[in-house]
């Protein structure tokens, strides 16, 4: 459990520094990436969604401090991912090779509608617009595009999964 | 049993990070900048600004390359226009002090307390731009400890960039005036109609927007901030260009979008004018 623990954190956090210092010149169409999005969903797939709820938040935080959004939101609409995730997956075929990708463009669905409209019910009212719809919709594509990319190394920090074989053929670990 | 336990338990870790999410929002909302909030945003901006500024030089040429290959035809033109207005620029020149004696007087009439001249500045790098898909911002180098206050206008050689929005003790977030949440006071140069700089989401274009509809605006026209009572910014910046004008003198609105001076991705120093609207709180 500590073991597990500690590897999540070196993810997290590797991944929060990749996001904020090497992701803001790697946009397509203007956006970036969410990569604490991706790995909770893939933690998520993994150990289920409460603890996917948990990693998802503790990422969202860490990401809400480079943020100009209030500190919280991120944090809430990625625990909403990480939970949502963990109970779809279960219902899914696991071994497919297609299912993180998809959870991935699910994923990115969710947080970003997420994101967007507990932003504009605190206040944030510039996120209502067609731009923002834009963003999440080329956001969850590369967000699914990115999650077989760090399957292996997110699942390895996860540990093995407690029920059924999880690890879809061809993403490793 | 078991089963129901292990869902009772999830709905509790659910809940319990959503109502954590919910007071954190709260707290950041009302505390602002200070407080505990602020610090650890500030600690946590320390320890990744290096890294981001290695980043940043290593990207640099690699971003130039690609915004030079996609706006090569665009800077064709932009390099004869520019040819074009130095020449004109010298002839000026000549009568620019005698200009500036009759700008100096227009304020004086037009009421205009304040002169940029007579304002402190404090240059800053560019050391990042945001990870957030959903703002338009960048992070410089100087702090409260420069003297950087929230809402401090930021311009660059070119014309205005934005204004401070976070300022932590030895970094500062500045919203591009792109940010759909940034509007500048702003007038027409030549006409001296006022109207406001609107940022749009997601467009490197500005709305003028409550412009009387029965105003000639030219395209081309120099956009300057207004220095109008209670604007954010001093009199007198180029903020823009009028690139296209839409609607006829009879529509009850007129479509003007401005493109910005300033080349945001390109620029990596800045200066920030220590200055506030007079009457504000220090």
């Amino acid at each position: 459990m500590t073991a597990r623990i500690a590897r999540l954190t070196l993810v997290l956090v590797t991944l929060v520094l990749l996001q904020v210092t090497l992701f803001p010149h790697l946009r397509v169409a203007g956006v970036a990436p969410d990569l604490g999005l991706v790995a909770t969903v893939i933690v998520a797939y993994r150990i289920g969604p409460d603890r996917g709820a948990v990693f998802g938040f503790a990422a969202g935080l860490a990401l809400d401090l480079f943020l100009r959004t209030p500190l919280g939101l991120s944090a809430l609409a990625l625990s909403v991912v990480g939970f949502v995730t963990g109970a779809v997956s279960g219902a899914l075929m696991r071994s497919a090779m297609w299912v993180p990708p998809l959870l991935g463009l699910l994923g990115g669905l969710v947080g970003g509608t997420v994101f967007v409209l507990v932003g504009v019910l605190v206040g944030q009212e510039h996120l209502w617009s067609l731009r923002s719809a834009r963003v999440v919709a080329i956001g969850s594509v590369y967000d699914a595009v990115l999650t077989p990319l760090l399957f292996p190394v997110v699942a390895w920090a996860a540990g093995p999964p407690e029920e059924a074989v999880r690890s879809p053929a061809g993403w490793g670990a | 049993m078991t089963a129901f336990r292990r869902g009772t338990r999830r709905r509790s870790v659910v809940l319990l990070l959503l109502v954590t999410s919910i007071t954190l929002i709260t707290l950041d909302q009302r505390g602002g900048d200070s407080g505990v909030i602020g610090e650890v945003r500030d600690r946590a901006r320390d320890v990744v600004a290096p890294m981001q500024r290695v980043v940043d030089d290593a990207f640099s040429p690699i971003d130039d390359w690609i915004d030079g290959a996609r706006r090569g035809a665009e800077i064709e033109r932009e390099n004869r226009r520019l040819r074009e207005e130095l020449s004109e620029a010298r002839g000026r020149a000549a009568s620019g002090a005698a200009a500036r004696r009759d700008v100096a007087a227009l304020r004086k009439l037009a009421g205009l307390t304040f002169v940029p001249g007579e304002v402190e500045t404090v240059v800053a790098q560019v050391v990042g731009a945001t990870p957030g898909n959903f703002e338009f911002t960048v992070e410089i180098d100087r702090g409260s400890t420069s003297g950087v206050r929230s809402g401090m206008p930021v311009v660059a050689g070119d014309g205005l960039v934005g204004r401070v929005d976070r300022v932590y003790r030895h970094r500062s977030t500045v919203l591009l005036i792109t940010d759909p949440s940034s509007g500048v006071g702003v007038r027409l140069a030549d006409s001296g109609v006022p109207g406001v700089a609107q940022g749009r989401a997601g467009r490197t274009e500005l709305a003028l927007e409550f412009v009387d509809p029965t105003t000639d605006v030219e395209e081309g026209e120099l956009v300057v901030t207004s220095g109008l009572e209670g604007s954010a910014f001093p009199p007198g910046i180029p903020v823009a260009r009028v690139s296209s004008v839409s609607g006829s003198d009879r529509a009850l609105e007129k479509r003007v979008l401005l493109r910005p001076l300033v080349d945001f991705p390109s620029t990596s120093l800045v200066k920030v004018l220590l200055w506030s609207p007079p009457g504000a709180q220090p």
